[in-house]
């Protein structure tokens, strides 16, 4: 039990449950489409993520996202950003991601999600790489980042794919 | 890409998972980990919605959010319980895990070895069937001399050879049960077998049998500890093991968190910030150290303190360390100037204003002192 403790406190917590949640997503990888893992040896608390954009949307290429973790990880979320960032009705221009299980613990004061679908400790990385999953193959324009993309998305779908398209092909370089 | 050979996963002192054809060893693997730190449960509680967490992982979740981290149903502190029943399933669990673990893999040669009536044992034919933590670390069979087979398919087969082999060799070993004792093939302490590899995982410890007897003595000691108020034997200052009670951080001075700090002889230094974390932080470790059968000296307790606020102090320079090479990177610096862009815009920004809000009162100072007066 002593040994125990004692190997427990040399890592901090968020470097602990970080390196517990690499090891099963390499155990057990998250589908075909994303990859995630730290991205230097000695400093758990920075990743990166590799995401394959989901069949039937615009987003057809493989795209790139930091996460970075706050020291007191699990208890407040990461931030996730797409690096380059990417056109979409819930990513911000700057790239961060904009969604609500990343959002901090807590009631949102504008209600606009219930806090079911907020950041707890249990989420992890693989729950919220899903969620983005999801949020690539379908936008939420009710509470969005980018409010141009918004109106795009909402009042000229075609028009928003195609703008989408072109980014995707520059940044492929075609 | 094959990532399991990652060397960040090498540094973990972790039992590695069951095969994935185990899914129901794998599901009672995952059942006895706390959700929040997605460890075996310590301490383990049970709140009002009936979900279980570590003690110091769930107290701490409660000090950001008062709500279940599971269900989210709204939960206090006050509603913790002490969950007995989980904590003895756990640790059974971890007791019988590298045992089941090891059962669990594909089928090898498994020699028992020699009796240990004779006073040595031949260390080969022990090393053979006592080292099931550096084979599941290799993660093959080849260590196996005589068969070293890779597919599956061929499971069947081994199991008859492996028959054969035990009829062969039945004459000359003879069967150990687990309550026999038998030396670690790693550091040579003579132990229970069943409890072998769980000694080497856990990096060969001092043997335990004598632990079980000094751990009861210590519980004892801190039963009478609790009942009667004071220390058990001549030493100077003991603390009271009892819950200790949150304050409220927002009010209390200084002089109150190095108060309570003092009371349990902690550090005292530091600003606000730095007291109210380790007050904080000292409450779970202390609160949660509680709510266990095997509770952790009160010494034991401000080690384990004094690290977690090392490897924060460590995870926060690693970020500026990070920063700091990132710059000296080629264009490095470029790209912070334009990251941080806005940033410096908007100082600017404010500079020029409070300069010009400055010379304008500078002008006005006079008119100002009259409107003054007049009021």
């Amino acid at each position: 039990m002593f040994s125990n403790n004692n190997t427990r406190a040399q890592t901090s917590t968020a470097t602990r449950r970080l390196m517990k949640e690499y090891r099963d997503l390499t155990a057990d990888p998250l589908q075909d489409t994303i990859t995630a893992g730290p991205v230097s040896e000695d400093n758990m608390l920075e990743w990166e993520a590799l995401i394959q954009g989901p069949e039937g949307t615009p987003y057809v290429s493989i795209f790139a996202a930091k996460l970075v973790f706050p020291p007191d990880y699990p208890l407040n979320p990461f931030t996730m950003t797409f690096d380059p960032p990417l056109l979409h009705p819930n990513i911000y221009p700057n790239g961060v991601v904009c969604i609500s299980i990343l959002h901090p613990p807590g009631d949102d004061p504008l209600h606009y999600e219930s806090a079911s679908e907020r950041w707890s400790p249990v989420q992890g990385v693989r729950s919220v790489l899903l969620s983005v999953l999801s949020m690539l193959a379908e936008p939420n324009i009710e509470s969005g980042a980018d409010v141009e993309c918004c109106k795009l998305y909402r009042d000229n779908k075609p028009e928003f794919e195609r703008r989408v398209r072109e980014q995707v092909k520059s940044l492929l370089g075609i | 890409m094959d990532m399991s050979n990652h060397p960040l996963l090498a540094s973990m002192d972790e039992p590695p998972p069951f095969p994935a054809n185990y899914t129901q060893l794998r599901r009672l693997d995952r059942s006895v980990v706390c959700q929040i730190c997605k460890e075996p449960f310590q301490a383990p509680v049970s709140i009002a919605c009936g979900h279980s967490f570590c003690s110091s992982c769930i107290r701490s979740s409660l000090d950001v959010l008062k709500k279940c981290p599971s269900c989210n149903e709204p939960a206090s502190e006050g509603s913790i319980r002490r969950n007995r029943a989980l904590e003895e399933i756990t640790d059974a669990w971890e007791e019988s895990r590298p045992i089941i673990h090891e059962l669990a893999q594909p089928p090898i040669v498994r020699k028992r070895p020699a009796p240990e009536s004779s006073s040595k044992p031949s260390s080969s034919s022990n090393t053979k069937r006592l080292k099931p933590s550096s084979r599941e670390a290799s993660g093959s069979r080849s260590q196996s001399p005589t068969k070293s087979r890779t597919s599956n398919e061929d499971h069947v087969q081994l199991r008859q050879e492996e028959l054969l082999d035990d009829e062969e060799e039945e004459d000359d070993i003879q069967e150990l049960t687990e309550n026999d004792e038998a030396p670690c093939p790693i550091c040579q302490a003579t132990l229970p077998i069943s409890s072998i590899p769980m000694h080497i995982e856990k990096g060969c410890p001092p043997p335990k049998a004598k632990m079980n007897g000094a751990k009861k003595g210590n519980q004892k000691a801190d039963w009478r500890k609790v009942f009667s108020g004071q220390g058990t034997t001549g030493k100077a200052k003991d603390v009271e093991m009892k819950r200790i009670i949150k304050p409220n951080y927002s009010i209390a001075s200084p002089a109150d968190l190095r108060a309570i700090l003092s009371e349990y002889s902690l550090p005292t230094t530091g600003d606000k910030a730095a007291l109210t974390s380790r007050v904080q932080e000292w409450i779970i470790l202390f609160n949660s150290n509680l709510d266990t059968s095997h509770p952790s000296s009160i010494s034991a307790l401000r080690a384990k303190l004094s690290d977690l606020e090392a490897s924060k102090r460590r995870d926060k320079e690693k970020g500026k360390d990070e920063m700091i090479a990132q710059l000296g990177q080629k264009g490095g610096l470029q790209k912070y100037a334009k990251d941080k862009r806005s940033e410096f815009d908007r100082l600017r920004q404010e500079i020029i204003e409070r300069d010009k809000r400055r010379k304008d009162e500078e002008e006005g100072k006079g008119g100002r002192e009259n409107a003054i007066e007049v009021e």
